[in-house]
């Protein structure tokens, strides 16, 4: 049943066949030929993998990106961050890693993020003489930040497939994302200097004070949903609808570039891209169903539960097997079906759950970025308008980067847990 | 034969000492033909999902919580009124008696086999603003409940603002105060470190919680006459054993609460509070009818 | 296809495209309800968990014409790029047979599930769940004219100003 499933699953991914119907069908395949399962299971798994609340998120998330978009709210995001560093050599790329962690903290989806800053960023730096790939590369990277600086769909999902607080995992994003995004600043500084890139990012920028007060109504957007979640005024569930209607009210009536009649346009769009995306997690709720019955969880457990001598080696097999899945299968997919196999073992060698989750998620955030299935390449190529491949050879600076973060968040613990530590003894 | 029995708790818990003493009963009567494999933490899906798989026959076994299984058996919502059941001796009586025999039976039309009654405990109140000791006390006060029409009501009937929302949220709603209080049974509190999120326990038992041992009829019309008395014999020895796990749970309860620094309110208005959820009683029999509802009032009488 | 059958299917996918869209912002606003409930008034909405859930679930089904129809089902595009025309062709026509079984499979056994949950309700709505799982074999029939369309007539969904 196990190897029939995965088979069907390359086979079908090499057809190119849509990820949520590769999934669906390469278990519709394994039911159908090596179990006694009904296939009415197929239905009532991939309803059930929707029938949760905190998934809601996901279409309010990419509602929010959309409007954000179109209402001039990341326009302004990327005015502040030009203002704020982009006078140095390079500083226009490092005005993207900034707008990225700004969006960050609203959105929970880094292709959401791709889209809302890469299409004013990437065409900018393209005018400053980026080469196209680089700009799209470097585009790709920082959208990274949007799952791992909370709020963050990957998250929830993590907290619902192992029954972890998503509050605590939220906290716990916040100094990772920071090493991350310095890691990103620091390889763009490194990158713009051996390559020449960026020389004239300095021109045309406005004073800070200027584009801070033009982006007030934006940046207090991070603000309310934080300060709303942590305030005890709705749930990080609730936050992402909160922040699609604060965008759209501010996009309609505060800087008015929203009209009515873009809305049912954003809507349409926004429908797609969640549709696209939910199906994916419902074809992997079935997925997933199939793979706790069989034994491969229990012996992938107790396998690893019995191989390593220490936290320290346990943490790096999770690492590459992580870094080989992050390479083929889609975030959301990995986590459901890995997130409630690993997560307990971790426990068993003294890995604290969210110190764990974080991991994943910064390891499979990079996937994103990791060819051959990357969602943010797909998304910085198609706003850059150049090819997936083109991107491969400028990927090797950012992913460093990221490898060389992972490696500080999973071996220094403090990184992920001291704000978290620090906030449930003040709340308890 | 191979059987997976769903839960949603972890392993080491009411459910899982339920689910592991059928594991032995079954593989010790059977000579291990019958093997058993414990899938818990929820793997396999919620509770209303795994009442589904078991309708249409592809999980086998589950012990589950009466939460989800009013609306595949309406029956059942009887038990989620307020104040019914006076103690764990009379409850335990009477669901084992024909009373309770009687609801397993409307499972089977459903493509569900009821083989016993476990059991959650007594369901209490904890909350974060002060000591709850009568109806006053609770007014206003916005109290996570579960997605149930007839514990929304008793809610609202005694003046809270029942707030339903689901269970992964909870904890860090309770921290950040965006709900104020929850009502759950002992082992819930106990597993999930409540006193990090609240001050108050009021020791209400407002409704008792029972559980279900659950196997889906597709399996069950599979196995052979030895088989289903295997089965049977199993089931009780589970009941048994999470009772205890209940008791013990129930015993040691209040002490750890009290050790955590949370107060606890035993002593309260109940009378006061049966009088409160009045309204709750009267729309149930509107809608349900109270027959089953006499026979319970009547057998603790 | 024939040209009136094409220009059917469109119309069919637009429609189920715009309810789609018109799901996704009742949902927005349920959620919003809530939360203004809850903190505004004090006393939640009790209802409005529910009814976003499925009505979300109703979205998912009811865009999936428009995503197969504008090629945003996320496919791995690498043996694509590599074959030869003829042979890209060919796989192209598997991939469309394998979604349509795929949507079959849905549409057959999902209306199989919605009879099979007839006698549960949704809780806290007196309603069917049939209601709730009726989105999967309904989605997937109406996918079907978005699927062929993509085949013979591709088309990107244009995304406006926002790129
Ligand atoms: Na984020
Ligand atoms: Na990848």
């Amino acid at each position: 049943m196990n190897i029939a499933l995965v088979s069907a699953l390359i086979f079908l991914f090499a057809l190119s066949v849509p990820v949520a119907v590769a999934i669906a069908l390469s278990a519709i395949f394994g039911i159908t030929f090596f179990s006694n399962l009904p296939l009415l299971v197929v239905p009532q798994k991939m309803f059930n993998a929707l029938d949760s609340f905190p998934l809601l998120a996901i279409p309010f998330f990419i509602l929010a990106g959309n409007i954000m978009t179109r209402g001039g709210v990341s326009r302004r995001l990327v005015d502040f961050a030009k203002g704020l560093v982009g006078g140095v050599q390079g500083g226009l790329a490092s005005s993207c890693v900034i707008t990225c962690m700004i969006f960050a903290a609203i959105s929970g989806s880094s292709v959401a993020t791709t889209f809302a800053v890469g299409a004013i960023l990437i065409p900018a730096m393209v005018k400053h003489g980026y080469p196209t790939p680089v700009a799209a590369t470097i585009q790709a990277a920082s959208a990274e930040l949007g799952v791992v600086i909370p709020p963050s769909i990957p998250m929830i999902l993590y907290a619902v497939a192992t029954e972890t607080s998503v509050t605590q995992l939220f906290i716990a994003g916040i100094g990772p994302g920071l090493v991350i995004g310095v890691a990103l600043l620091v390889m763009v500084q490194i990158w713009c200097r051996l390559k020449g890139y960026g020389k004239e990012d300095g021109a045309n920028r406005e004073p800070f004070l200027k584009v801070t007060l033009n982006a007030f109504w934006a940046l207090m957007l991070p603000v309310i949903i934080i300060g709303g979640i942590y305030g005890g005024i709705f749930t990080p569930t609730e936050a992402a609808a909160v922040s699609a209607v604060y965008a759209l009210v501010v996009g309609l009536f505060v800087y008015r570039e929203l009209k009515f009649s873009d809305l049912p346009d954003i809507f349409r769009i926004s429908a797609v891209s969640t549709g696209a995306v939910m199906l994916i997690i419902a074809a992997a709720g079935l997925f997933s169903f199939l793979v706790s019955l069989s034994d491969i969880p229990s012996l992938i457990g107790s396998w690893a539960r019995g191989s390593f001598d220490s936290w320290i080696t346990f943490l790096l097999f999770v690492n590459v097997l992580l870094f080989v899945v992050g390479m083929f299968v889609e975030t959301s997919a990995a986590i459901l079906v890995l997130a409630p196999i690993l997560a307990p073992v971790a426990v068993a060698y003294g890995v604290d759950p969210v110190h764990f989750g974080i991991i994943m998620i910064v390891n499979l955030a990079m996937g994103m970025i990791t060819p051959p299935l990357g969602v943010n390449l797909f998304a910085a190529a198609t706003v850059a308008r150049t090819p997936v491949q083109s991107m491969f050879r400028p990927l090797v600076f950012p992913v460093t980067s990221v490898i060389l973060s992972l490696a500080l968040i999973t071996y220094i613990p403090a990184i992920t847990l001291w704000l978290r530590d620090m906030s449930v003894a003040a709340g308890g | 034969k191979e059987l997976n029995i769903a839960i949603t708790p972890p392993e080491e818990s009411h459910y899982g000492a339920g689910a592991k003493a059928f594991k032995a009963k079954i593989e010790e009567l059977s000579k291990g033909d019958v093997t058993v494999n414990i899938k818990a933490n929820g793997v396999l899906g919620g509770e209303r999902e795994v009442l589904e798989g078991m309708q249409i026959g592809s999980i086998e076994m589950a012990v589950t919580s009466t939460g989800a299984v009013g609306g595949f058996v309406p029956d059942t919502y009887v038990l989620d009124l307020p104040f019914l059941f006076k103690s764990y001796d009379s409850a335990r009586t009477i669901l084992d008696g024909p009373i309770g025999q009687g609801l397993l039976d409307k499972f089977e039309p459903q493509g569900l086999v009821a083989l016993g009654w476990a059991e959650n405990g007594f369901r209490h109140i904890t909350n974060s603003k002060h000591p709850i000791k009568g109806p006053d006390d609770i007014k206003g006060m916005k109290i996570r409940t579960m997605e149930n029409d007839i514990h929304i009501a008793a809610f609202n009937a005694a003046g809270a603002a029942p707030t339903p929302m689901s269970w992964n949220e909870v904890i860090t709603a309770l921290q950040q105060g965006t709900i104020d209080g929850q009502e759950n049974p002992m082992s819930i509190f106990i597993a999930n470190k409540i006193w990090d999120v609240q001050k108050y326990v009021t020791l209400s038992g407002h409704v008792y919680s029972p559980a279900l041992v659950l196997m889906s009829k597709v399996t069950w019309d599979g196995l052979s006459d030895d088989e289903k008395a295997w089965v049977r014999e199993a089931a009780k020895a589970a009941i048994q054993a999470n009772r205890d796990y209940v008791s013990k749970n129930e015993e040691i309860g209040i002490k750890t609460l009290r050790e955590h620094g949370i107060d606890v309110t035993e002593d309260f208005d109940r009378d006061g509070f049966v009088q409160a959820v009045q309204p709750a009683y009267e729309a149930f029999s509107e809608k349900y009818g109270s027959e089953v509802l006499d026979q319970i009032r009547d057998a603790q009488k | 296809m024939r040209s009136w059958a094409a220009s059917a299917s469109e119309k069919l996918i637009s429609l189920t495209h715009n309810i789609a869209a018109i799901l996704l912002a009742l949902a927005t606003a349920l959620i919003f309800i809530q939360v203004i409930t809850r903190f505004g008034m004090g006393r939640a909405a009790v209802w409005t968990e529910v009814v976003a859930r499925g009505v979300v679930i109703w979205m998912v089904f009811m865009v999936a014409g428009a995503g197969f129809r504008y090629g945003a089902m996320i496919p791995l595009e690498f043996i694509r790029g590599v074959v030869p025309p003829s042979v890209k062709r060919l796989v192209m026509g598997v991939v469309t047979l394998l979604v349509l079984l795929f949507l079959g499979v849905l549409a057959w056994y999902g209306t199989m599930m919605a009879m099979r949950v007839s006698g549960q309700k949704v809780a806290m709505l007196q309603i069917s769940m049939s209601w709730f799982y009726a989105a999967i074999p309904v989605g997937a029939l109406l996918a079907v004219p978005g699927v062929l369309l993509a085949h013979l007539a591709p088309r990107e969904l244009d995304r406006g100003a926002s790129e």
